[in-house]
């Protein structure tokens, strides 16, 4: 028996793991074009003749990379702070019915799942550029830009959550404990 | 056991779809080698040099500042010859002595 998460975890993490590799591939030879730097394509890869060059390329090629993640991050937190099943507004929800967007309104396991992939991509490129930046394989501006963007991919995934947790807390059940109009063997038998 | 291994094979499949973007970052080669390996290189070359220099410094002669700061005879810095021009004296070689003898003998009788 496979685990429930898991198995969504990998599910979740195939399109954004093919998306950012396909960035980073197509970037670089478009950014190695656009700035006319020539370069060859061998057995490892894209070899480029000087250190000025390469340093550029791969800073906006990893620069590419992050807006892709953006994108997936912006994506993500507008479903979950506007479209998460558990608070999404009665007017929003019919609006989305009608227009055959219901696939957007998701659960919180969905949501929470595709989140966490795409925070881990985040993280892991955020100490990835870290250390070429730390190399001088990079320029220092794209490491800065790949912590603020987890700082801040963090800080709304944290308040979506928080705000989960609320919610969950407000519609759990209220007993009331007032015994004035129990019967006395009903209220004998609760003593 | 089957439970375990099932979710263990299923984590590495995981592990694998984080580190494929991540891999991707070494496609680029600079003149055939990997940049991080031949940066990496450097660092540690640089670090081995200053250690010997650190070590060598002991044997160095060192010359006593009067602030009582040390600098190495063979290396004199620039601040070591700024603070010297600042201090010492400066005499006027080129005046002739007799002319320094009668101004003096003229603020000896004023």
């Amino acid at each position: 028996m496979f685990s429930r998460l898991l198995v969504k975890l990998v599910d979740r993490s195939i399109t954004p793991a093919l998306v950012l590799f396909c960035a980073r591939i197509i970037s670089v030879v478009v950014i190695a074009r656009y700035f006319e730097i020539p370069f060859t394509i061998g057995a490892s890869g894209f070899i480029f003749p000087n250190d000025g060059s390469y340093i550029q390329i791969n800073s906006y090629s990893v620069f590419s990379m992050i807006i892709i993640l953006v994108v997936g991050l912006l994506y993500i937190s507008l479903k979950s702070v506007l479209f998460h099943e558990t608070h999404i507004k009665p007017d929003t929800s019919a609006k989305l019915f009608s227009l055959r967007m219901s696939a957007l309104i998701q659960s919180s396991f969905d949501l929470y799942t595709q989140g966490a992939i795409w925070l881990s991509y985040c993280y892991l490129l955020m100490f990835t550029s870290g250390l070429m930046a730390y190399f001088g394989l990079m320029y220092a501006w794209v490491f800065y830009v790949t912590i603020a963007l987890c700082i801040l991919a963090s800080v709304v995934f944290i308040l979506d959550v928080e705000n989960e947790i609320k919610i969950s807390k407000n519609k759990s059940p209220v007993y009331d404990d007032d015994e004035e109009y129990l019967d006395e063997p009903l209220r004998k038998k609760r003593k | 056991m089957k439970h375990f291994i099932n979710n263990t094979a299923l984590m590495i499949v995981l592990m694998g779809m984080l580190t494929l973007p991540i891999a991707s970052l070494g496609v680029m080669r600079l003149n055939n080698e990997s940049p991080v390996l031949s940066a990496m290189d450097e660092r540690t070359e640089t670090t081995n040099l200053q250690e010997q220099n650190a070590g060598s410094e002991i044997n160095v002669p060192m010359l006593i500042k009067p602030d009582n700061t040390l600098v190495p005879v063979d290396q004199p810095s620039e601040t070591d010859t700024t603070i010297t021009s600042e201090t010492s004296p400066t005499y006027n070689d080129e005046a002739p002595i007799e002319t320094i003898e009668s101004s003096e003998t003229e603020t000896s009788r004023e």
